[in-house]
């Protein structure tokens, strides 16, 4: 906290007012209690991003050039052997290393024990929320911003402008978890899909000759998640686009159309090439968002454990004499099938090591090293956010 | 953009010319599509909040049926004729409770010292166990080896065991109920302690011997209380006994009920699958599992009638009941225990009456009761939004009572703001009014990233770290004074109102900073020129011009603690019960379940279309509803007062 | 954007139909999944076999429904399946199958400071049915009982109840744990606490293991103590390839070490 110290203001009008009257006797004091209303704040959040840090750096982070932890960030969570010997000496290792010390003990070993999801790193909920954030960020983005540019080039009054408004207002306030039970609801369970042989679960079906459309849902998946969390970050998306349209001025519009142009190319030609970079910005927030929510994606997506990235899968080999065609059909539905699986997401990952495994010596480095990089990933997107909205304001001034 | 900027629609001169075919059929016009295409977008949100509540209405409308069904054979079946009896039967155990804490209490006046010391005894001989376990295993181990192995291997292994126990025992605390040379006799023994010798140690012996004496002379002198209470705590067995039998009879009912109803909706899918299946055996091969699934249905009237026609003869065990512990209770002893045991003991006093007269109104009620009574719509509806008990999996009944869900959502969000508003606003009018610029420049980073933080960030922290420090606090000598302390559950609703602050003080800050921004600049100039201080200017004039909007910076901030998911979920609790509200302040350090937390548990692990799961999206639609209302009335007050300041 | 949306939901749909089948995805039980599962996919793995598993645990109820719905090959569960659930898959057209896996023992477990160390069938279901509020009234220090369960859908709350309560229901004041390891944990920072867990959650050190009428939770007291169950896998119809491999491997000499190893109790020793 940074005191400035309090200067007695003289007032110009009246000199003759002593140093410490009553008045400022008191100003000085109210002034304090509310600044230390403000240090609250300001300290409660500094000792929480300090324990974790303390705690978690060691994990993450290491004194070595690349000053990272890579095996944490790159291996998938395992499960955690702690071997102890007789003479009370502790070896910590996975699944695979276990054997061969085991074998190395002998008859000296004296317990292993295991610990669930402690082991290894956490790569695979890092990539899981990475997915869950482009799909989400990619469709409330696509919705929002066109609903901002309509929100704020096409009308600004009327029936229908206020109940969007509204429906904004409301649908930022609406809990987390219903968006859960709303996304378990609509996308997990009801969203269509062209398949051969569609569920009784469907609540409708729609025979399109060579495939059905059925209305069954696409079960727990990236895009399951990534919707329901798309619909999370549209309030903010589309009011944070609608704020950066805004700022763009009056004149360059009236410019554009006193040219000729359209309606259209005024909004693609001279509004939204000064308004892109506010809009990107303050989609970073959304991003933040996106990646810390965990009860939208708890029924929709997260899975608790995983032992394989999304796209690790086995291949059923091809005949030799396939055609070109049926090994690109091959890849493009490896690439599909990257977004119809559940994934692990770091939010859920660590609710997982938080609720499910017990705290102790050996669990809390994967706790606390999960939580780290999740609050250094989200923080870094919040401060980038940030900063880059003071340099685009430095840098436009109309 | 205001709509006099519409565009001109004016053609180019080469398009006039060329008379280029325009896609204007049907009123095809590709500005009016782009109008279109962005508002049909727009849209969207609106699209998506009647979803939500479709959705939510598909998946949980069902719920009054289902329930209602439920009820109804908790009716027809006889469930309820037991708990008649069953519920104030309840009160029994209460009381029988007291009878024995204030037993306990009287026994040790006597006993307390020889037991204490027993279990002093018996942890400092665990504490030394597992210091030197390592040891201690070793050598258990090759004790045990078939064929033995040699003194050349145990020995060392018994020295070593010595070395480990003698250091412990040094550095053992013992505590003032021994005497110094106890204690140096504990030294000793607890020093030789091995796995090879089998015997109890000498002084454990003497310690146990006394406590054994020491409670056999407490009981003694007790003795009527102790007689009083054995026989009230006997005094149902016969009437559960003849409960127990009903019981299992009506239990039986509902289950053959409840499987014929799969059963039967089993087989209609079946006989679906057949009539659908082209392949000749594998529709024979349904149908003959169609067949296999035939049951009879569950003939209610008839296996009632064995329930009813006991209701006298339950009736009489009531009666009985009722005498026998009226009985124990004249006997019960008003003086000679210590004064804690005799307030016990005057409370069984006070609540005995009401408890007989429950009983009384049983035994009358369940000659009358006739299980054809119909169920309502309004029954259902009470028993979910007024129903005290959230029972679920049960091997007796049901039930969707979701009261204590909400007191708990209720009061957590009460601290949660009680902390967060003065906190956050305070912050507010610091950071607008009085801060400097460097001040600012940290105070509105802070701020943002506190938003930034993901709950379930906040939640482990609240797990890991907050919990036993609130515990730790709970404990220091000189905060007894607070209700409530010292807390038994780390996990509690203050712990998750704690958390819940912080996560709501970023909305509320930001929208009554705002709100602070709006007031306009005159309304400052015109107070300085009245020659008002900075103080009466701050707080007799933009403050309370800034009201409307502070309040609905805290309406907001509620709607974001009420919503909140993962930090309850975690840190609450979960205890499913309405909270005890005698201890008065102190309730907040008591667990409890919440709205958004009881969705979260338990949605993931429920069938899908069971009355569990509807019950769980009628939970999800009242949450939705509440945070309606919060926003509408938000709104209002905004509104409101801005119209009260024009 | 309605050919996006279509090409979208096109997109979508083509790869919902593709499931690779060396995917085992396993559902249920907290009490299977949270260590032994895992353990054994890991061991099952490294004897080089191609798989990947996908292991969810949030109660025994969920094995069944998503054995049900396909979402599933192996269903894990602490519990025997009830008439109503085999009816339902029954409805979808499959037979049931069921593999006993291994043998666990419910401990009740206490805060290792309280002094006592035995208490009666009794007394463990008039305190988790609430009748008992005070560690006084079993001759303890006294301190009002808190009590963890764990959460409804587990096989474990079950099995509890029909092992110890009689037919009667957890106390109003219980609290509902998500694991296991979370009933230990809370147990273990609570001197006035009490729970059950796994046989193989039971080791962490700030809680003990109490005896049931004399009744040690041990494997070789398995017959005398009162609350030891099975637990199961189910499999929707006969399992082939792949689930029928990592089955056979769980029941296996290999995959008893790892049952034994885990905390429970593999069946040769059970039978």
């Amino acid at each position: 906290m940074i005191n400035t110290p309090i200067q007695p203001k003289i007032d110009p009008a009246n000199p003759f007012v002593g140093r410490h009257s009553r008045n400022q006797t008191l100003e000085s004091f109210v002034r304090w209690v509310l600044r230390c209303g403000t240090l609250v704040i300001v300290s409660v959040t500094a000792a929480i991003v300090l324990h974790i840090a303390v705690k978690g750096a060691p994990v993450a982070l290491s004194r070595e050039w690349p000053f990272v932890n890579v095996a944490f960030l790159t291996e998938l969570p395992s499960t955690l052997h702690v071997i102890q010997d007789n003479q009370g000496h502790i070896i910590e290792t996975d699944v695979n290393g276990a054997d061969a010390i085991k074998m190395e003990l002998g008859a000296n070993l004296r317990e292993e024990k295991t610990i669930s999801y402690s082991g290894g790193g956490i790569l695979g909920p890092i990539v899981g929320t990475a997915m869950l954030v482009i799909v989400s960020v990619g469709v409330a983005l696509f919705l929002g911003v066109a609903s901002a540019i309509y929100l704020s080039e096409y009308a600004s009054h009327g029936t229908f402008i206020e109940m969007v408004r509204l429906a904004i207002l409301n649908l930022a306030g609406v809990p987390s978890v219903v968006f859960g039970l709303f996304g378990l609801g609509a996308f997990v369970l009801t969203a269509p899909v062209f398949t051969n042989s569609p569920l009784d679960r469907a609540i409708f079906t729609l025979p399109l000759g060579f495939t059905t459309l059925s209305f069954q849902g696409w079960d727990t998946c990236v895009l399951s998640g990534g919707f329901t969390l798309a619909f999370v970050i549209l309030p903010v998306i589309i009011t944070a686009s609608e704020q950066c349209l805004q700022a763009v001025p009056l004149e360059f519009r009236e410019t554009s159309m006193a040219l000729g142009a359209t309606r259209w190319q005024t909004i693609w030609r001279a509004v939204l090439p000064f308004a892109t970079p506010g809009i990107l910005t303050s989609s970073i927030l959304g991003i933040a968002r996106a990646a810390g929510e965990t009860a939208p994606i708890m029924f929709t997506a997260a899975l608790a454990f995983k032992d394989k990235l999304p796209w690790q899968k086995d291949q059923i080999s091809l005949p030799a004499d396939a055609s070109l065609f049926a090994h690109w059909e091959q890849n493009i539905q490896r690439f599909l099938a990257i977004f119809t699986e559940s994934v692990q997401a770091l939010p859920y990952h660590i609710y997982t090591l938080a609720a499910r495994i017990p705290q102790n010596e050996y669990s809390e480095r994967a706790q606390y090293g999960s939580v780290f990089v999740f609050l250094i990933l989200v923080a870094s997107l919040a401060a980038t956010s940030i900063w880059m909205r003071r340099s685009l304001r430095a840098k436009y001034k109309w | 953009m205001e709509e006099r900027l519409a565009p001109l629609e004016r053609q180019s001169l080469g398009c006039m010319l060329l008379k280029k075919k325009k896609l204007n059929a049907l009123g095809f016009d590709t500005q009016k599509f782009i109008r279109f295409f962005f508002a049909s977008n727009a849209s969207v949100t609106i699209i998506v909040l009647v979803l939500i509540m479709l959705m939510l209405l598909r998946e949980g409308a069902g719920f009054l049926k289902t329930y209602k069904y439920e009820l109804e054979t908790y009716r027809h079946a006889g469930l309820e004729f037991c708990d008649i009896v069953d519920r104030p039967l309840a009160q029994h155990q209460q009381l029988t409770s007291r009878l024995r804490r204030a037993l306990g209490a009287s026994l040790d006046t006597i006993s307390q010292h020889a037991r204490n010391r027993r279990d002093a005894y018996l942890n400092m001989k665990r504490q030394i166990e597992e210091e030197s376990s390592l040891q201690r295993e070793a050598l258990s181990v090759a004790l045990e080896q078939t064929p033995s192995a040699g003194d050349k291997i145990i020995e060392p292994l018994r020295t070593q065991l010595a070395i480990a126990g003698v250091k412990s025992a040094m550095s053992l605390t013992v505590r003032s109920f021994f005497s110094l040379d106890e204690a140096d006799k504990i030294r000793a023994e607890l020093s030789q302690l091995s796995p090879e010798t089998k015997d109890i140690p000498a002084f454990l012996k003497q310690l146990n011997d006394h406590f054994s004496t020491s409670d056999k002379a407490a009981k003694k002198s007790f003795a009527t209380l102790v007689k009083a209470t054995e026989i009230f705590e006997e005094a149902p067995e016969t009437l559960q006994e003849i409960l127990i039998e009903i019981k299992e009879h009506v239990l039986q009912t509902k289950t053959a009920a409840n499987e014929f109803n799969t059963l039967k909706s089993g087989r209609l899918k079946l006989l679906e699958a057949a009539e659908n299946t082209q392949n000749p055996v594998e529709k024979a091969d349904l149908l003959k599992e169609a067949a296999a699934t035939q049951a009879m249905p569950v003939d209610f009237h008839q296996r009632i009638k064995l329930v009813t026609s006991r209701a006298d003869e339950l009736a009489e065990k009531v009666h009985q009941y009722i005498t026998a512990i009226q009985k124990a209770a004249a006997n019960l002893p008003t003086r000679g225990s210590p004064a804690h045991a005799i307030a016990l003991l005057d409370e069984v006093h006070h609540e005995l009456p009401l408890h007989v007269q429950e009983m009384q109104t049983a035994a009358d009620e369940i000659k009358t009761w006739s299980p054809d009574k119909p169920v309502s719509f309004l029954t259902v509806i009470g028993a979910f939004f007024f129903g005290s008990n959230w029972i679920t999996n049960s091997s007796w009944q049901d039930s969707f009572g979701f009261v204590p869900l909400l007191t708990g959502s209720l009061i957590i969000s009460l601290i949660a703001i009680v902390i967060a508003t003065p906190i956050s606003l305070m912050a507010a009018i610091y950071s607008n009014q009085f801060a400097s610029e460097r001040e600012k420049e940290l105070i509105k980073p802070v701020i943002e990233f506190i938003q930034a933080i993901p709950s379930i960030v906040l939640g482990f922290i609240g797990i890991s770290v907050l919990g036993d420090l609130i515990k730790d606090v709970s404990e220091v000598t000189w905060l007894q004074w607070i209700p409530g302390f010292p807390i038994q559950e780390r996990l509690n609703m203050f712990n998750a109102g704690c958390l819940l602050a912080l996560m709501a003080i970023p909305t509320m800050f930001s929208l009554s900073e705002d709100a602070l921004n709006n007031v306009p600049e005159a309304y400052v100039d015109a107070s300085d020129a009245l020659g008002a201080t900075k103080l009466q200017t701050v707080f007799r004039v933009i403050v309370p011009s800034a009201f409307s909007g502070m309040a609905a910076a805290v309406l907001l901030g509620i709607g974001r603690v009420i919503g909140e998911t993962m930090v309850v979920l975690l840190v609450a609790g979960n205890r499913i019960a309405i909270p005890d509200f005698s201890s008065g302040a102190g309730v907040v350090f008591q667990p409890a379940h919440t709205l958004t937390g009881i969705i979260a548990q338990e949605l993931g692990e429920v069938s899908r279309g069971s009355t569990h799961w509807q019950a769980l999206f009628m939970v999800g639609i009242v949450l939705f509803c509440i945070s309606l209302i919060i926003n509408w009335c938000a709104r209002t007050f905004v509104r409101r007062f801005e119209q009260f300041k024009a | 954007m309605k050919p996006v949306l279509l090409l979208l939901i096109m997109m979508m749909s083509m790869a919902a139909e593709l499931w690779a089948q060396t995917t085992l995805r396993i559902r249920g039980s907290d009490t299977l999944g949270a260590k032994l599962v895992p353990q054994l996919a890991e061991a099952f793995k490294k004897q080089g076999h191609k798989v990947s598993f996908d292991i969810a645990a949030e109660g025994s109820s969920t094995t069944f429904t998503n054995l049900a719905s396909g979402t599933a090959e192996i269903g894990m569960s602490s519990r025997k399946v009830k008439a109503d659930e085999r009816a339902l898959i029954r409805s979808k057209g499959a037979l049931l199958h069921e593999y006993e896996l291994a043998w666990d023992m419910i401990c009740i477990v206490i805060n290792k400071n309280n002094p006592i160390n035995d208490l009666s069938k009794k007394q463990i279901l008039q305190i988790f049915a609430g009748d008992i509020k005070d560690w006084s009234e079993v001759g303890g220090t006294p301190g009002p009982v808190s009590i963890y369960t764990r959460n409804t859908s587990s096989g474990t709350y079950r099995d509890f109840i029909a092992m110890a309560m009689k037919g009667r229901e957890y106390g109003a004041q219980s609290q509902k744990m998500a694991g296991n390891e979370q009933i230990a944990s809370e147990v273990g920072s609570n001197m006035n606490g009490i729970g059950y867990v796994g046989l193989a959650y039971a080791q962490s050190k700030d809680i003990k293991i109490i005896t049931i009428g004399g009744a040690e939770p041990k494997v070789s007291k398995m017959k005398q103590y009162p609350y030891a169950r099975p637990t199961y896998f189910y499999t929707c119809g006969e399992p082939t390839g792949t689930t029928k491999e990592f089955i056979d491997f769980c029941l296996s000499g290999a995959g008893e070490a790892i049952v034994a190893k885990v905390g429970f109790i593999p069946l040769t020793l059970a039978k």
